[in-house]
């Protein structure tokens, strides 16, 4: 909601500064989101010189005006000014934005004057007045800087009865301890009684109702200038003159009234609930089948209004009327919460959903009234009124047991404190033994229990001013507590890779189809139903996409050495559960192995698959894992299909790594390879708690021994059989090199080194001899491998 | 006698000679080595008569004693010289860089969900992952938004099927959990979250982490001074903030909590309250207990903690964006 604050000081003469009103609303939990200043901005009245004048009839003045031209400006007002050669005074020249403030017009004339209504100070029809040594023909706004400040604040849901200026002042005046003065309403004379029969089929629905005829309006004019600018100053869209005067109404009290032709109006007036079949035609001629027990405003023959809506073209205003009828109803709001809204949008279901106060219905209707009949002229019937405030929903007695205040609190706040609070914020409160019972405003639509009234007390005496305790409770460990033996977390994982040269990344989880589809065809698509743009149209199954983009843009920006890691939920449509969600950590490399450097051999060549796989082996190091890994070839889209592995742990698929497609490399202009895996949270964060054994203190001895073996034997197979071997002896074996040069067609070359010890003696060198020897004769019985010499 | 005096200046002037070591010892064997010019006139002596015997013997002798003492001299003073050459010749370059393998970076979303995880688990609370996906009930009617709330509509919330949608905020762990488990209850729960949203200040996808407490006597002092304490663990012990009267379906005494940035204005850091007795209710849990409930926005507090204006810098995956961090 936008409010000025001259209309605020209309109200509420508050005589402290702006910012401290925002503030103190602020701390109420009305969030003031802005503060504007708004200059005055209508720049053409301009200064004029009264010379003389002349009587026309008894209320109409002819006054020729010196405005700096050749020229005399002659001005109709309708009262006589006293003294007029003292002072100089602000016109308007027609064709100009022209003030109509009640009394000036501008029939035949060529200016008008300017009244201090007309330009927002207060609600005077008083004219300007300025000083004589102004220069003629000059702009007004040299001599006067009348200026407003508008507040935009934000709403929260259980501060609704805020939405109007009554209620901004019904806040503002208890918080600054002060009577709030209603506005002075004209009551408008009754001219004639009101004599449409009218029928409210049942109480429940609608329990009040207030109607009131207004005929011969002028509705060809334009809205007053002080009406528009107010309207314009807190945000309203200015449409035509009633519909402006209704929102004024709804800005000032809160209180929607609709309003129809009267002449269009056949007979009986009835506010009822649709029956079958029944058809309304919008104003654009749309017509929309309604439901049955839709709220409707009708008459004998046609729908109105669907209540709170959309009105309908039968019964609307038009340029043509002159006979209008005005309707303010409070609807039980259970009987419009939840009904279909017919893709129309409409603001005031938001009113009469949350419920209006009954007891403004006749003062609005009033305010209305005196507002068409001053701007747009015309005669008013008496009110009819149908109230049954039998069928209202009264907002109850609650009550605030002390128990209940301290407990939420969490300490006393003393009775009186609690007594003058309640007093200042205008409810009736009796104390019975340790129960406050306070009887609720009827525009409090949202206080429904203790813990809502507790809040308003709490946000009276501020939020900031609860005092701060520290809390006691139980350190109960629980199932999720245990597990931390058995899982390492994830950010561990991350910090190794980011240790190892990985950036984090965080792409978004919708994804392009089109991606997806090279990724992973078959995965089901798991379509967004409303996506926010066409890229991103579906969720991810996978981290890759995201990283291969990620990556791309690197690349495009000349980026060479990159190393990027993501981890994140990934969606597969799955038949038992729906949608599998699962955790995985995913990462992409390419370019150099190191940073350029002066002296690194390495600083040119280029990452090779090892360098990942290199990665991967250290996050299964870290969950003591490494032992139990096991790899195979798998098929995958996005991997070269002789370079891709799959990762089991335990059985598991856990995930995959390898080198990127040479088809998509292709397609995405990649010059070097790209290297990417994938791994599943769930299996790699368990954790294998190491069992602390003795170790030897002997010395280690170290033997190497080159073999030549077939191609097809896996270094890995050779290791693991050799590892296997029992031995009265503490063995590892790596694999100090491997070469294909000089070497028969379909063989390798493979250099193993041996590191022997003992746990109970120093090895001798025939010992490790023995052992030795005999690696060798199962390396030729296993592999048919032979010692290359 | 003559002779010898001048044997001794003879082998004083050699001595001087050599430079280094190798080129010393050989002047050495050459005069008290085996076969060397001192060892031949030892040979000697036993030509002569028992008297000159003892005479020369005893000259001899001593030359030989200060021969040696002059050889170990000049041995010292060669490896000294040729040691202080070494370390002159051993200077490098140090401002050159060192060898290394680069270090990467964490993303500073990342960064701050772990720094607030650090304050929470410290301070007993569990730790849970929650889910993404989840059903509407969970996501909304289970913390009070009705039906027809207008953050249920395709313009706020990302719909999968009529009942499916992307988690509009982290709380659907609360409305989980509370029905799960017993209190007392202590967990947060981080992860990514979605509105359909898109500008300077909002993406469609942003994180959360949302933390609820449940346990007898919880008060809204207690929360008070945990988020107190946790925004000062954050930013540092002198920043000012305040506590805001708010609206959350699913919450009471709903805050918001600002902080005073250096422009002198407040920006909203997060969102709390006490726990809206309907869920508790809901998850049949006696009226004994109570508890609050809050919600961090952690692309705001990374904006706020590493002083960004723009949202979407953190989704932009910039690399030297991230080396900044």
């Amino acid at each position: 909601m936008i409010f000025s604050v001259v209309w605020l000081r209309e109200w509420l003469y508050l005589e402290k500064d702006i910012n401290n009103i925002a503030d103190q609303i602020t701390m109420f939990g009305l969030h003031v989101e802005t503060i504007v200043n708004i200059p005055y901005y209508i720049s053409r009245p301009i200064i004029g010189h009264i010379i003389y004048y002349k009587r026309l009839s008894k209320n109409r003045y002819v006054y020729s005006v010196d405005i700096g031209y050749k020229k005399l400006l002659d001005i109709i007002y309708s009262s006589y000014i006293e003294q007029y050669a003292c002072f100089k005074i602000a016109v308007a020249i027609s064709g100009s934005e022209t003030g109509s403030g009640s009394g000036s017009s501008i029939s035949g004339s060529i200016g008008n004057l300017w009244l201090l209504s007309d330009i927002d100070i207060s609600y005077q029809h008083n004219i300007i007045k300025l000083p004589l040594e102004t220069k003629l023909g000059s702009e007004l706004r040299t001599y006067i800087k009348i200026e407003d400040i508008v507040i935009k604040i934000n709403i929260a849901p259980n501060k609704i009865h805020c939405s109007n200026m009554l209620g901004i002042m019904r806040v503002l005046s208890c918080l600054n301890n002060m009577y709030l003065k209603y506005p002075a309403i004209n009551y408008v004379k009754t001219a004639f009684t009101y004599n449409i029969p009218t029928l409210i089929e049942t109480n429940r629905l609608c329990p009040c109702f207030v109607t009131r005829i207004i005929r011969n309006v002028n509705n060809n004019l334009n809205t007053s200038l002080w009406l528009r600018e107010r309207l314009k100053r807190c945000g309203i869209i200015l449409t035509n003159v009633l519909n402006d005067i209704t929102s004024y109404v709804l800005l000032e009290l809160g209180q929607p009234i609709d309003m129809f032709d009267l002449n269009s109006i056949k007979e009986k007036l009835a506010i009822r609930l649709s029956k079958p079949n029944e058809v309304i035609t919008l104003f654009n001629g749309n017509k929309i089948a309604l439901n049955s027990n839709a709220l409707v405003i009708s008459d004998e023959a046609n729908i109105l209004s669907l209540v709170g809506i959309s009105k309908a073209k039968y019964g609307s205003i038009t340029i043509d009327t002159n006979n209008i009828i005005l309707c303010a109803f409070y609807i039980n709001p259970s009987v419009i919460i939840g009904k279909p809204h017919y893709s129309l949008c409409s603001k005031l279901l938001g009113h009469y959903e949350r419920g209006v106060d009954y007891n403004l219905l006749s003062l609005a209707i009033e305010r209305i009234s005196d507002l068409i009949i001053s701007i747009c002229g015309g005669i008013a019937s008496s009110i009819y009124s149908f109230i049954s405030t039998k069928n209202v929903i009264k907002k109850s007695r609650i009550g605030i047991h002390r128990y209940k205040l301290n407990n939420l609190i969490g300490y006393l706040i003393p009775d009186g404190k609690v007594n003058s609070i309640l007093t200042n914020l205008n409810y009736k409160a009796i104390r019975v033994n340790a129960v406050w019972i306070v009887l609720i405003h009827n525009w409090r639509f949202n206080i429904n229990i203790e813990e809502d009234l507790i809040e308003e007390v709490i946000s009276f005496y501020g939020f900031c001013n609860v005092n701060k305790k520290p809390m006691h409770t139980y350190l109960a460990f629980t199932e999720t507590n245990k597990s931390i033996k058995t899982r390492i977390p994830l950010i561990r994982i991350k910090e190794l890779l980011i240790d190892r040269g990985y950036h984090e990344v965080i792409t978004y989880s919708f994804i392009e189809p089109n991606i997806q589809n090279k990724i992973a065809s078959n995965v089901k698509h798991i379509y967004i139903k409303n996506p926010i743009a066409k890229e991103m149209k579906i969720v991810r199954s996978s981290l890759l996409a995201g990283l291969i983009k990620s990556l791309t843009y690197k690349l495009y920006q000349q980026q060479k050495r990159i190393r990027l890691f993501e981890s994140g939920f990934c969606f597969i449509p799955d038949k038992t559960i729906g949608i599998k969600q699962m955790l995985m950590v995913a990462g992409i490399i390419t370019g150099s192995i190191l940073e350029e450097h002066w002296d690194s051999k390495h600083s040119h060549s280029l990452v090779d698959i090892y360098d990942i796989k290199g990665d991967l082996e250290c996050i299964f190091v870290i969950t003591n894992k490494a032992n139990e890994v096991e790899l195979k070839p798998i098929s995958c889209l996005v991997l070269h299909p002789s370079q891709s592995v799959a990762i089991f742990i335990k059985k598991n698929f856990v995930g995959l790594f390898g080198t990127i497609h040479p088809k998509l490399q292709l397609e995405l202009k990649l010059y070097n390879n790209v290297f990417m895996f994938e791994l599943y949270c769930e299996y790699i964060l368990d954790y294998n708690m190491p069992n602390a054994s003795k170790k030897s203190y002997f010395p280690i001895s170290h033997r190497y021994v080159s073999i030549i073996v077939s191609n097809q034997i896996m270094a890995s197979t050779i290791i693991s059989e050799l590892t296997n071997k029992y031995t009265n002896y503490l063995v590892s074996i790596n694999v100090s090199d491997v070469y294909y040069d000089n070497i028969k067609e379909g063989f390798k070359s493979l250099s193993l080194s041996f590191n022997i010890q003992s746990s109970e003696k120093p090895l001798k060198e025939y010992d490790i001899n023995l052992i030795i020897k005999d690696y060798i004769t199962t390396l030729k019985h296993m592999f048919s491998a032979y010692l290359r010499y | 006698m003559l002779f010898l005096h001048k044997l001794l200046l003879h082998i004083r002037f050699y001595i001087q000679i050599p430079n280094t070591i190798k080129e010393l010892e050989i002047v050495r064997i050459n005069i008290i080595g085996k076969k060397g010019t001192i060892s031949s006139l030892l040979k000697l002596l036993s030509k002569l008569n028992i008297v000159k015997r003892s005479l020369f013997g005893n000259i001899i002798n001593n030359i030989k004693q200060i021969t040696q003492l002059l050889f170990t001299n000049r041995k010292y003073k060669i490896e000294a010289l040729t040691l202080e050459e070494r370390i002159i010749k051993e200077n490098v370059d140090a401002s050159l860089p060192g060898r290394i393998l680069t270090i990467g970076s964490m993303h500073p979303i990342t960064d701050i969900i772990s720094k607030t995880e650090r304050f929470f688990l410290k301070l007993g609370f569990i730790s849970m992952s929650g889910i993404e996906i989840e059903d509407a009930f969970h996501n909304f009617e289970a913390l009070n938004i009705p039906k027809y709330h207008p953050s249920r509509t395709e313009h706020a919330t990302f719909w999968l099927t009529k009942k499916l949608l992307l988690r509009t905020q982290a709380s659907n762990m609360q409305s989980r959990i509370l029905i799960k488990q017993k209190p007392p209850i202590k967990v947060i729960s981080s992860g990514c979250v979605y509105r359909n949203d898109y500008n300077k200040t909002h993406t469609p996808m942003f994180h959360q982490l949302e933390g609820f407490l449940v346990d007898k006597t919880i008060s809204f002092s207690n929360l008070k001074t945990i988020v107190r304490d946790f925004i000062w663990f954050l930013f540092n012990n002198k920043i000012n903030l305040r506590f805001r009267p708010s609206y959350f379906p699913f919450t009471k005494l709903s805050t918001e909590v600002d902080i005073l940035s250096s422009s002198n204005s407040w920006l909203e850091v997060l969102g709390c309250g006490m726990i809206h007795p309907k869920l508790l209710n809901n998850a049949n849990i006696s009226t004994n207990y109570s508890g609050f409930a809050f919600g961090i926005g952690i692309e705001r507090l990374a904006m706020l903690y590493y002083n960004m204006n723009d949202i979407r810098f953190l989704y932009d995956n910039d690399l030297r964006f991230l080396k900044q961090c």
